[in-house]
């Protein structure tokens, strides 16, 4: 079954614990949830460990379980307080969303050159702040598309929001996060 | 030939770098010479190539330990676990 000699279960809360915790931890951002997140990936994990195939290190195996777990969380975290966007719907009914599926506004383009910035540790940094500045449900929507690579039906559900109003989210997110990562970016030059 | 709204739709679905590299090629030139959505588009695969560095130095990150699992939660979980049996 596995290539290599896999850590047993009574050590993979010393081996991988502080690991699944900070991704845990970033993502749901309250210890207390987090803590919750980790403890239910082992239960899974010890029920379900005859299901691990070997064929990735146990580490990433445990991540996998513990990706779903934080899903799950952010569905109950979630409050149903869409609200009705005046504004969006303007964007949506225009000539130019029908026709093209992007918004008419164009965006400007960036006051630095992001791929140069992606190999700088402090950009992350600075990235992280932004994301984690975002105001909800522009930040769940965003770590769920994007972070957690979760399809935009699996979204739209969780948020209880159309594909239209997420595509919204998603453009107002991008904005935002573009703004907010030119304006760090050059204080710091 | 794609449309401004197969690129945007398909850019909507998920990250463009994970799709075979022809179709990959296509959305690229498409939005590489569209007057109509390459602006707007080029930015959504920032986006995808940005967050794909994030989570790469995110990933990196996670390895140091400046934020440990709480010792009391630790014993918590381990004497959880051992009370737990595969399979049930």
């Amino acid at each position: 079954m596995t290539d290599k000699p896999q850590p047993s279960p009574d050590d993979w809360v010393d081996l991988y614990g502080d690991y699944l915790y900070r991704y845990a931890l970033l993502r749901l951002k309250n210890p207390a949830t987090a803590e919750d997140a980790v403890q239910e990936t082992f239960l899974a994990a010890v029920k379900g460990q005859d299901r691990f195939d070997g064929r990735t290190d146990i580490k990433f195996w445990l991540r996998g379980i513990l990706r779903n777990k934080i899903v799950d969380h952010i569905r109950k975290a979630v409050r149903e307080d869409v609200v009705e966007d005046t504004e969006a719907q303007g964007i949506l009914d225009s000539f130019w969303f029908k026709h093209s599926g992007v918004a008419a506004i164009r965006p400007a383009p960036w006051q630095f050159d992001p791929y140069r910035a992606f190999e700088k540790t402090e950009f992350w940094e600075i990235f992280r702040s932004c994301l984690d500045q975002l105001r909800e449900p522009l930040r769940t929507a965003f770590t769920l598309k994007m972070l957690e690579d979760q399809s935009s039906e699996e979204i739209c559900k969780i948020l209880g929001v159309s594909p239209n109003n997420l595509w919204v989210m998603m453009h107002r997110a991008r904005s935002l996060l573009k703004t907010c990562l030119e304006k760090k970016w050059a204080k710091r030059a | 030939m794609l449309t401004c709204k197969q690129v945007s739709r398909a850019l909507e679905r998920g990250d463009y770098a994970k799709l075979p590299p022809l179709s990959r090629l296509a959305l690229r030139l498409h939005v590489a010479m569209c007057v109509v959505c390459g602006g707007y588009n080029r930015q959504v695969m920032a986006f995808y190539d940005a967050v794909r560095a994030f989570l790469k130095a995110e990933d990196a990150d996670l390895g140091n330990a400046r934020v440990r699992l709480p010792d009391a939660t630790r014993v918590r979980l381990k004497e959880t676990l051992r009370g737990t049996s595969p399979g049930r």
